[in-house]
């Protein structure tokens, strides 16, 4: 057969449709890859922030702490998940949404075993009620309220002495679902009713920020010999996109004076879907400052270091298109209730603490070692939390760590690094639990540091 | 719409209901299966019942539920006026139905035979030979005890095609019929305690 009498190969729509999904998935998963992220090194010290230059986006006073600010890049080695694993593609045979949920929200690791869909989901319908069992794959973790969250921050600019100017492209995902009471007993033994409420926000924009970190002067004998720095961060936020949702539901089998089923059901739902941004002609506008305070204070034991930050604190106003739905089981209405003005105030705000302790060298025994300990903790307004705790002992050029945290679940982790001539590689391996799941799932992470 | 049939149709959309919420952990190999117990939905007419079987006829025969037996012997379970689509009945690739009684005989029923019908909605006479999906065989019924019987079915393609197709097409209607020989007269009392149904969707169901 010749060349031009070879049958002409063309892609059918649906197959060029999965090819573009698939596309976009990939182009989602490096998009997403968090540059703030926490790299390796922090990764490997169970996710506490180190103080330092290089953590001012959490403490803007950290910048005025001696020591090189440097830029550490976590590598996106989760991306490679889409060449090596099956569960990203919808179309493919091993399609897992629980994986590549797990996978894209951890893009700076390559998960060595992603959280996996059950295998068995049985519905049961009797006298108790309705209930819902699942068997193989991970654990869901369905009746206590659980949470997701990702985000896209990428910090960029320089200094001019005390000020630092930057540019921070971002976007994150936020959503929420919490069962009601009668929900987790769907899940267990049985119920007539079942109730929950989702909410998810999702957004992009861009900051441009202003920020200026001083020593504050102290006499001599105040902290010791020790120094105090403060800092400020001022932040210009245009929206670039926003979407919000938020659903409330339930359904009741209805009973009898005797506690016998009728067969009645009756179900609700209530929920406001709001949309904006530039593809609407609109952009979201506002401000969020950030203060910190850090002290460097020498100790018998070495040089402590500490420091307390408040962050996202602002105003956001956006203009969002709003729907109202509504519905039973006799019907339902959709309501377009127009642009809506929304303020949304200090909503992200957090308070944050950080501790080191830089033992120097020769400490515990080990000659040539330094040994460094550090903790953080960090509080938000809706109530989550998360906490870590490190240690990183370096030989000369080399490092070890290790460390152990709560953030959305057990985290710990372990890793090493080497540096020279200002650049640094570090790898971890760790942990951390997997949304909507018990599962704890493990990923291997990489990092490249300059100016350090 | 008979009540049975608008309860049923209610009691199926809450099971719909549910598995929306269970398919935000889908992937290609979760398989789902629904399953409904229809007893706490029949009237206590239609889980109890006495009859009387005499030794000449040489066999007792016993029909479920009950009060479609006494009010017209081809009604059996309506499964097409669920108001589900019947498409949703299309995915079905595995069908199970669990019938557990508990028998009082007076006198001893030999070894039992209890055979599913799964009929075309329009049958007039849903027990059928050519509506016989499956038979299970079961012990025989000692006089003057309570014994539970239980009948299991499941229906697969490979195995149960032409039965499983008319479940499938969205229209039909099931029934239980347990027979058992006999060698002298006597009465026995029956209670159904679980008139369990289960449909199972292939893995992977829902997704492109």
């Amino acid at each position: 057969m010749t060349a031009s009498a070879m049958p002409r190969v063309t892609r059918p729509p649906r197959a060029l449709a999965r090819a573009g999904v698939v596309a976009l998935l990939a182009a989602v998963a490096l998009g997403a890859t968090a540059a703030r992220a926490q790299d390796a090194r922090s990764l490997g010290m169970g996710g506490v922030t180190v103080p330092g230059p290089g953590a001012a986006v959490d403490n803007p006073a950290f910048a005025a702490l001696p020591g090189a600010a440097g830029t550490s890049l976590a590598l996106p080695l989760g991306a490679l998940s889409a060449l090596t694993a099956d569960y990203w593609n919808p179309y493919g045979p091993g399609f897992d949404a629980l994986s590549t949920l797990d996978q894209a929200s951890n893009l700076g690791q390559y998960l060595l075993n992603p959280a996996v869909s059950p295998t068995d989901v049985v519905l049961t319908v009797d006298g108790s009620g309705l209930s819902v069992a699942f068997s193989g794959g991970s654990a869901l973790r369905l009746t206590d309220p659980t949470s997701f969250d990702a985000g896209f921050d990428l910090p960029l600019g320089g200094g001019v002495g005390p000020l630092t100017f930057g540019v921070r492209p971002f976007t994150s995902i936020y959503a929420k679902f919490t069962p009601g009471p009668d929900l987790r007993a769907v899940l267990g033994s049985g119920s007539a009713s079942a109730s929950g409420t989702l909410t998810a926000t999702a957004e992009a924009g861009v900051a441009l920020d202003v920020g200026a970190a001083v020593p504050i002067p102290l006499p001599v004998d105040v902290l010791g010999g020790g120094h105090l720095y403060a800092g400020v961060r001022l932040s210009a936020i245009a929206g670039l996109a926003r979407g919000e949702a938020s659903f409330q539901g339930q359904a009741q089998a209805q009973q009898d004076s005797s506690g016998n089923y009728t067969g009645t059901v009756t179900y609700s739902y209530d929920g406001t879907l709001s949309v904006g941004g530039v593809m609407y002609g609109n952009v979201g506008y506002g401000g969020l400052g950030a203060a910190g305070v850090a002290a460097s204070i020498p100790t018998g034991v070495g040089t402590l270091t500490a420091g307390l930050s408040v962050r996202h604190a602002g105003v956001m106003v956006w203009n969002l298109r709003q729907t109202h739905y509504q519905g039973d089981q006799t019907g339902s209405t959709t309501t377009d209730l127009g642009t809506v003005r929304t303020i949304e105030i200090a909503r992200h705000m957090q308070v944050g603490a950080n501790l080191a302790l830089d033992m120097g060298r020769g400490r515990l025994g080990v000659p040539g070692m330094d040994l460094l300990l550090a903790a953080d903790g960090n509080l938000d307004v809706s109530g989550g939390w998360a906490a870590h705790a490190g240690a990183e002992a370096s030989f000369g050029p080399l490092a070890v760590r290790a460390g152990v945290g709560y953030q959305d679940g057990l985290r710990v982790g372990v890793g090493a690094g080497v540096r020279a001539a200002g650049v640094g590689l570090d790898v971890a391996l760790s942990s951390h639990r997997s949304p909507f799941t018990d599962h704890q799932a493990y990923g291997v992470s990489a990092s490249l540091g300059f100016g350090l | 719409m008979s009540p049975t049939g608008r309860r049923t149709r209610l009691l199926l959309l809450t099971a719909v209901a549910g598995l929306a919420m269970t398919l935000a952990g889908c992937s290609r190999h979760t398989a789902v299966t629904v399953q409904a117990d229809l007893v706490p939905f029949l009237s206590q007419s239609q889980t109890q019942a006495s009859a009387s079987y005499l030794a000449t006829t040489g066999s007792a025969d016993i029909r479920l539920p009950f009060s479609t037996l006494a009010t017209n012997p081809g009604a059996l379970i309506d499964l097409s006026q669920l108001g589900v689509p019947s498409s949703a009945f299309s995915v079905i690739d595995a069908f199970g139905l669990t019938a557990t009684a508990a028998i009082d005989p007076t006198s001893a029923i030999g070894p039992l035979t209890a055979t599913l019908y799964v009929a075309d909605a329009s049958a007039s006479d849903a027990f059928q030979a050519q509506y016989q999906a499956k038979q299970v065989q079961l012990p025989s019924l000692p006089a003057g005890q309570t014994t539970t019987v239980i009948a299991s079915f499941q229906l697969d393609s490979q195995n149960n095609a032409a039965a499983l197709a008319r479940i499938q097409s969205g229209s039909f209607r099931l029934g239980v019929e347990i027979q058992g020989s006999v060698q002298s007269n006597g009465t026995a009392t029956i209670t159904l305690s679980q008139l369990l149904v289960s449909a199972s969707l292939p893995p992977g169901w829902g997704l492109p």
